[in-house]
C-alpha cells in the first residue's frame, strides 16, 4: 500500500516539476529591447520556449513634442490657457491610444496581434504571414552584460542582419523578422544602415505572472482585410472633413448660418 | 507526399548526391524527457569539442524533431538545451551521411537561473549633455577616473591631468552636480578612485546656477560632471591603500574619503610616497594651467612669482615621465561644500604639500652662434625641498532670489629649499643654494542684484599682497673674473619682491530681446616691489659688492581704467555673435627708489580693444566657431628687471628698466563635428593664428671659458600659425577606437648673436595615430607619433621624433587582471648622435569576489633603465638632455574599499 503511494507521489511530482517547466503560456522571463539610439523606441517582449508576445513602446513622445515646438507666445492669458487645453488634450489622446501586442508561436509563421481603428479604437485580432530570417551561426562571441553571446548572420529583404544571442537561454522567440535563433536574441544590428536593436533590460524567471496568448475578443481577421478596412475608415475621416471644411466655406460666404454636425444634415 | 520506389529512390540518390558532394552529413532524432514526452522547440547545436563555439544549429519543431547539418565534420558534439531542462552534450562520431540520434533531456528539477539585467544606453545625448555610463567603460582594472576616461570616445587627457574633450579644454569638474574641487581638478582626475562612479557626463554651455546672474549671460563653459550612483549617496566611502617595494626603501600609503549628503560634501585626498609620485608642478606655482582660468567667483588667481636667481628645475617637456630619480612627497587635499540653510553655501579648500626629490641630468646643449660651434656639456645634480599650503574659503549668501553677497578669502603659502651641483667641462663644480619664501593673501567681495529675468548688476571688490624674499647663493664666486677680478668664495644674491593688487569693476548687464549687452567698468592698480643686493664673499667671507647696480631698490606701478561694452547676440537658433570693444587707458611708471628723487620713467596710452566671437551651429552634432581678439600686454616685472646669465647657471639682475606695452592678436576658426550615435565619429579642426609681442631676447655672447647670456630689449612680434586635425572613429559598441592626429605648425622668432639681430622661421609636422580594441579577454592601447622641427636661419636644423606605446591589459577573470605596458623612443637632433630607449611596467591585480580588497604587485622600468632624453630646439640652441630615471620598483600593495 505504502509503495503504492510512494510511486503515485513520484509520479505527480515529476508531472508537476516537468509542467512547471514547460508551462505553456506562461512566460518565463521578460527582454526590453531598445531599437536606434537618437530617438529610440522600445520593445518589451514576455517569452517561453514556445511563444512570445511582445509590444512597441515610444516613450518620451509627448514631452518630444512639446519641445520641438519651443517656447511659446500668446497674445492673451486665455491664448496661453487654450493652449495649454490643446496640449493635455493631445496627450491624452496618445496616452488613451491602446497598445498593439504582438504574438508568435515557435514553429508557426502566423502571427497574430491586436488592431485598432477608429475613435473609438475598435479591436481586430489580425494575423499575419512572415518569413523570418534564415540565421547562419558564425564562429565569434562576445559578453553582453555578463551573458556570454555567439553571433548569426542572415539576409532578410537584401539586407544584412547581425545578431548576437545568449547561449545560455535556449529560447528562439524574437520580435520582428528576428526570430529562429538557438538562444535569445541579445543584439541585431542592420548592417546597411547600421542601426541596431539591443537589450536593455531583462528579467528570467518572472516574478509577475504573465500569460502569453493571442488576440482574444475581437473579430479574427487578415492583415490584408485589416489594412482595407483601415483605408475605408481612413476615406469616411477624408469625407468627413471634407464636409466640415465646405461647411466652413459656405458659413463664410453667408451661404448658412451654422455648421451642420454631419448627422444632423444627413438628416 | 507518398514516396512510390522509383521516384523515393530518386530523391534519396539526389539527397546523396547533394550530400556527398558537398561533404555535409545530416544528424536527425527526437529530443524527448524521461518520462518520454515531447520536448518541443529545444535548441539543437553542434560543436567541434563539449565547450566550445557552435558551427551549427536546429531547433526542435513542437513535436521534437530536429534536423542538423554538419560539415566535414566526422566526429564533434551535439548540444542540447531547452528551457527547464539541463543542458546535455553527447559526442558523436559521424560514418553515415544521414545519422539519427534520439536525445532525452533531464528535468533540472530546481528554478531557473536569475537573470536580471537593468540598462541604460551606454551613450545618451540629450541637448548639450552626453551621458556616458561609467560601468560600460570599465575594465575593472582602472586605478584613477583619469584611466577610466582613456577608454571613453572623446577623452584625452594630457600628463598634467588637463581634460579635453573633442579638442575642446574641460573648464572645471563637478561632482553630483556641485563644484567641489574648482577648476584645479587635475589631482581629482589623477588620483581619484573610480568606484561607486555612475555616469560621465559632459556638459556643453553649463552655467553656474549658484551665480544668480548667469542666467542672464548663459554659460561657455565645457565641464565634466561625475555623477555617483545612489547607493553612494548620503555615506562615507572610499579607499584605503598601502604599497611595499623591493628594496623597501620604496613605499605608498593613501586615503581617500568622499561624502555626498544634501547638505554637506567632502572630499579628502591624502597621500604618502617615495615612488615618483609627485605634486611637482612644472608650471609657475599656484597657476593654473593654460586655457585654465581660476573660478572668477569663488576663487582667487595666485599671482605668478619666480625669483630673479632660481635653480631651474629639470623638466621634461613632451615626455611621459617625471624627470626626478628620487623622492619623498606628501599630499593632503581637502574640499569641503556646506550647505547649512538653503540661502548660504560655504565652500573651503585646504591643500598641503610637501616633495623632496632628487633630479640629475647630462646636457649637451649646441648654441646657434654664426660659423663657430658653441657646445656646453653640463651634468647637473638638483635636490629640492618644497613645501606648499593654500586655503581658500569662500561664502555665497543668497539674500533673496535678487541679491546674491560673495565673500572669498585665499591664502597661500610657499617654501622652497633647493641645492644644485653642476660639473661643466672644463670648469669646477659649482654648487648653488637656494631659499625663499612666498606668501600671498587675497580677498574678494562680489555682489549681485538681479533686477528682473532680464537685468543684472554685479560689483566686484578685490585686494591681493603677496611677498617673496629670496636668497641665492653660488659656490665658488664667480667665472674668471666676470663679475669682478679677484678671488671669492661665493656669489651672494638678495632679494625681495612684494606686490599689491587693487582692483574694482561695476557691470550691467540688460537682455534685450536677442541681444544681451554689458557694460563693464573697471579700475586696477597693480604696485611691484624690487629690492635686490648683489655681493661676492671673500676668503673671510666678507661681503664685497659688485658695483654701483649692486643695490637696486626699484617700483612698478601699473593704473589702468577700461570700459568694456559687449553685445551677444543671439541672431537665430543656430548662429550667435559677440561682438565686444574695450577701451583701455593705462599709466605704466617705473621708479628708482635708490636715487634721490627718484628716477622715473612711464609710458601711457588708451588704447581699443575689439573683439569677436560667433559660432554658428549646422547641427546639434557640429558647429563652427571663429574667434579674432586684441588683448594688451605689458613687459612682466621680472622681465623689466631682467638679468643676465652665465652657462645657464647664474641669473642675476641687471638693472634692466625699459617698459614696454603691445598688443597680442588672436584668431581661432575651430570646427567640430560630434556623431556619437549614429555614426560613432568624432571630428575636430582647428586653425589658430596668434601674433605675440616680443619685448626681450636673449643675446649670446661667448667667451673663451663660458657663454653668456643677458636680456636685450627689442620691439619685434612672433607669428604662428597652427593646424589641427583629428578624428577619433569608433565601433559600434565604442570599444574599439581608431584615432589619427595632424598638428602643422609654423611661424617666425628671433635671436640676438654678438649684437646682429636674426629672423628664424620654423614648422614642424606632427603625425599620431591611436588605436585601441577590446579582443573579448584583451584590451589593446597603441599610440604612434612622429614629429619632425625645422629650423632655418642661415642653415637648417632638424630634429626628429618617434614614440610607440602599447598598453596591454588582460582580463583573466572579474577579479584578476594583467596589464603590460611598453614605450619605445627614438630621438635624432640635428648635429648629434641619435637616442633611443624603452620603459616598460607590469601590474598584477587580484579583487576579491565582494569587490572590498584589492591586492597587486606591479613593476616599474623593468629594464632598469637608466635615462631618458629628450631634444628641444629653441631660437638660439639645440639641447639633448638625459634625465635619470627612477630605478627599477616592484612593489606589492593592497586597497580597501570602505
Amino acid at each position: 500500500m505504502k509503495k503504492r503511494y510512494v510511486v503515485l507521489f513520484t509520479c505527480l511530482l515529476a508531472f508537476v516539476c516537468v509542467n512547471a517547466h514547460a508551462q505553456e503560456g506562461k512566460a518565463i522571463g521578460r527582454i526590453v529591447y531598445e531599437i536606434g539610439v537618437n530617438n529610440p523606441s522600445y520593445i518589451e517582449m514576455w517569452f517561453n520556449s514556445s511563444g512570445y508576445m511582445y509590444q512597441v513602446r515610444k516613450t518620451g513622445r509627448q514631452q518630444e513634442m512639446t519641445a520641438l515646438n519651443g517656447p511659446r507666445r500668446f497674445a492673451s492669458a486665455e491664448d496661453s490657457i487654450e493652449y495649454a487645453k490643446k496640449e493635455r488634450m493631445m496627450k491624452e489622446l496618445l496616452n488613451d491610444n491602446p497598445v498593439q501586442i504582438f504574438y508568435g508561436k515557435i514553429g508557426e509563421s502566423r502571427t497574430i496581434f491586436s488592431g485598432f481603428i477608429g475613435e473609438d479604437h475598435k479591436k481586430y485580432c489580425v494575423t499575419d504571414s512572415l518569413s523570418f530570417i534564415d540565421w547562419k551561426i558564425v564562429e565569434d562571441t562576445l559578453t553582453i552584460d555578463g551573458l556570454l553571446c555567439q553571433k548569426a548572420t542572415g539576409l532578410y529583404k537584401g539586407v544584412t542582419y547581425t545578431a548576437w544571442f545568449a547561449t545560455s537561454i535556449p529560447v528562439s522567440g524574437a520580435p520582428m523578422y528576428f526570430r529562429g535563433l538557438p538562444g535569445l536574441l541579445i543584439k541585431s544590428i542592420n548592417e546597411k544602415s547600421k542601426s541596431s536593436m539591443r537589450m536593455l533590460e531583462m528579467e528570467m524567471p518572472l516574478k509577475q505572472s504573465i500569460v502569453i496568448a493571442p488576440c482574444t475578443g475581437a473579430d479574427v481577421i487578415t492583415k490584408t482585410e485589416f489594412i482595407a478596412l483601415g483605408e475605408k475608415h481612413n476615406a469616411e475621416v477624408k469625407k468627413m472633413i471634407d464636409y466640415y471644411k465646405e461647411q466652413l466655406d459656405k458659413k463664410k460666404r453667408g451661404e448658412v448660418g451654422e455648421v451642420k454636425m454631419i448627422n444632423q444634415s444627413n438628416k | 507526399m507518398s514516396c512510390t520506389g522509383r521516384k523515393c529512390g530518386f530523391f534519396v540518390f539526389l539527397l546523396f548526391n547533394v550530400l556527398y558532394l558537398r561533404g555535409q552529413r545530416n544528424i536527425s532524432g527526437q529530443v524527448s524527457n524521461e518520462s518520454g514526452g515531447v520536448v518541443s522547440f529545444a535548441s539543437v547545436k553542434w560543436k567541434n569539442d563539449s565547450a566550445g563555439i557552435a558551427r551549427n544549429f536546429s531547433i526542435a519543431d513542437a513535436g521534437g524533431h530536429y534536423n542538423l547539418i554538419i560539415a566535414n565534420d566526422r566526429s564533434g558534439w551535439i548540444e542540447v538545451s531547452a528551457v527547464g531542462y539541463t543542458t546535455r552534450r553527447i559526442p558523436v562520431n559521424v560514418s553515415d551521411i544521414t545519422t539519427i540520434i534520439n536525445i532525452t533531456l533531464v528535468a533540472t528539477g530546481k528554478e531557473l537561473p536569475g537573470i536580471i539585467i537593468k540598462n541604460e544606453p551606454s551613450v545618451v545625448v540629450s541637448g548639450d549633455t552626453t551621458s556616458y555610463q561609467a560601468d560600460r567603460f570599465k575594465r575593472g582594472n582602472e586605478a584613477s577616473i583619469s584611466e577610466l576616461l582613456t577608454n571613453i570616445p572623446g577623452f584625452s587627457i594630457d600628463r598634467r591631468g588637463i581634460l579635453t574633450y573633442n579638442g575642446k579644454i574641460i573648464d572645471r569638474v563637478l561632482i553630483n552636480g556641485d563644484d567641489l574641487v574648482g577648476r584645479g581638478y587635475s589631482g581629482i582626475i589623477n588620483n581619484l578612485n573610480i568606484t561607486g562612479i555612475d555616469k560621465l557626463q559632459v556638459i556643453q554651455n553649463y552655467a553656474d546656477n549658484s551665480n544668480i546672474i548667469s542666467g542672464i549671460t548663459g554659460g561657455k563653459e565645457q565641464v565634466l560632471n561625475i555623477a555617483y550612483k545612489k547607493n553612494f549617496l548620503h555615506r562615507l566611502f572610499g579607499t584605503l591603500d598601502a604599497g611595499l617595494g623591493m628594496p623597501v626603501k620604496y613605499y605608498n600609503a593613501g586615503l581617500q574619503a568622499l561624502a555626498l549628503f544634501d547638505k554637506a560634501k567632502a572630499l579628502v585626498l591624502q597621500n604618502i610616497n617615495s615612488t615618483g609620485k609627485t605634486t611637482f608642478d612644472p608650471l609657475p606655482d599656484g597657476n593654473l594651467y593654460e586655457g585654465i582660468n581660476v573660478d572668477p567667483v569663488y576663487d582667487i588667481d595666485i599671482a605668478p612669482q619666480k625669483n630673479l636667481a632660481d635653480i631651474s628645475d629639470i623638466l621634461v617637456n613632451s615626455g611621459i615621465v617625471n624627470a626626478i630619480y628620487r623622492n619623498r612627497s606628501i599630499s593632503s587635499t581637502a574640499n569641503i561644500l556646506l550647505r547649512p540653510i538653503k540661502e548660504l553655501s560655504v565652500r573651503g579648500q585646504l591643500n598641503i604639500t610637501y616633495d623632496k626629490y632628487g633630479q640629475r641630468m647630462d646636457r649637451v646643449t649646441d648654441y646657434f652662434i654664426d660659423q663657430q660651434a658653441a657646445r656646453i656639456i653640463q651634468n647637473k645634480d638638483v635636490l629640492q625641498k618644497l613645501q606648499k599650503i593654500s586655503g581658500l574659503l569662500s561664502f555665497n549668501y543668497l539674500l533673496n532670489s535678487q541679491n546674491q553677497f560673495v565673500l572669498t578669502l585665499k591664502a597661500y603659502n610657499f617654501q622652497d629649499n633647493g641645492n644644485a651641483v653642476n660639473f661643466l667641462t672644463g670648469a669646477v663644480p659649482f654648487e648653488e643654494l637656494l631659499k625663499r619664501k612666498e606668501n600671498q593673501y587675497a580677498g574678494k567681495f562680489i555682489y549681485n542684484r538681479l533686477f528682473s529675468g532680464t537685468a543684472a548688476f554685479s560689483v566686484n571688490l578685490q585686494y591681493q599682497r603677496g611677498r617673496m624674499p629670496g636668497d641665492y647663493f653660488t659656490l665658488p664666486g664667480a667665472f674668471k673674473d666676470f663679475f669682478r677680478p679677484g678671488n671669492y668664495s661665493g656669489f651672494n644674491q638678495d632679494e625681495i619682491q612684494k606686490f599689491y593688487t587693487t582692483s574694482g569693476q561695476m557691470t550691467y548687464i540688460k537682455r534685450i530681446n536677442k541681444h544681451v549687452l554689458t557694460i563693464g567698468l573697471n579700475a586696477r592698480q597693480v604696485v611691484k616691489q624690487l629690492g635686490n643686493s648683489i655681493s661676492l664673499n671673500t676668503a673671510s667671507n666678507e661681503p664685497v659688492f659688485i658695483g654701483i647696480d649692486s643695490v637696486s631698490n626699484v617700483k612698478n606701478q601699473l593704473n589702468s581704467i577700461s570700459l568694456l561694452l559687449q553685445d551677444a547676440w543671439t541672431i537665430n537658433k543656430k548662429l550667435t555673435t559677440t561682438f565686444s570693444a574695450g577701451i583701455l587707458g593705462y599709466r605704466n611708471r617705473l621708479l628708482d627708489l635708490n636715487s634721490s628723487p627718484g628716477e622715473r620713467k612711464e609710458i601711457k596710452d588708451i588704447r581699443l580693444l575689439p573683439g569677436i566671437n560667433t559660432e554658428y551651429k549646422f547641427s546639434g552634432k557640429s558647429r563652427l566657431s571663429f574667434s579674432y581678439s586684441l588683448v594688451n600686454q605689458f613687459t612682466d616685472l621680472q622681465f623689466a628687471f631682467g638679468g643676465f646669465w652665465v652657462n645657464n647657471l647664474t641669473s642675476v639682475y641687471r638693472g634692466l628698466d625699459s617698459l614696454q606695452m603691445n598688443l597680442s592678436q588672436t584668431a581661432r576658426l575651430s570646427y567640430f563635428y560630434t556623431n556619437l550615435l549614429e555614426k560613432r565619429l568624432l571630428f575636430f579642426s582647428n586653425i589658430l593664428y596668434v601674433k605675440t609681442p616680443l619685448f626681450y631676447l636673449t643675446e649670446i655672447r661667448p667667451y673663451q671659458d663660458f657663454i653668456y647670456f643677458q636680456s636685450v630689449p627689442v620691439d619685434r612680434t612672433i607669428d604662428t600659425w597652427i593646424l589641427s586635425l583629428s578624428v577619433q572613429k569608433l565601433s559600434d559598441d565604442y570599444h574599439t577606437k581608431i584615432s589619427p592626429l595632424i598638428n602643422l605648425s609654423k611661424g617666425n622668432n628671433y635671436r640676438v648673436i654678438q649684437g646682429k639681430e636674426e629672423k628664424i622661421r620654423f614648422r614642424q609636422v606632427q603625425l599620431g595615430l591611436d588605436f585601441s580594441k577590446d579582443f573579448k579577454k584583451l584590451q589593446v592601447k597603441s599610440h604612434l607619433l612622429y614629429s619632425i622641427k625645422q629650423q632655418k636661419v642661415t642653415e637648417e636644423r632638424t630634429n626628429r621624433y618617434f614614440e610607440s606605446l602599447v598598453k596591454l591589459n588582460w582580463k583573466h577573470s572579474n577579479q584578476f587582471f594583467t596589464d603590460i605596458e611598453v614605450q619605445y623612443s627614438y630621438l635624432k637632433p640635428s648635429d648629434q648622435r641619435q637616442v633611443d630607449w624603452w620603459t616598460t611596467g607590469v601590474k598584477f591585480l587580484y579583487r576579491t569576489k565582494n569587490g572590498k580588497w584589492d591586492i597587486g604587485l606591479h613593476g616599474t622600468n623593468l629594464l632598469n633603465q637608466y635615462s631618458y632624453s629628450e631634444t628641444i630646439l629653441t631660437a638660439i640652441n639645440s639641447s639633448t638632455t638625459s634625465y635619470r630615471l627612477f630605478p627599477r620598483i616592484l612593489m606589492g600593495y593592497v586597497r580597501y574599499r570602505f
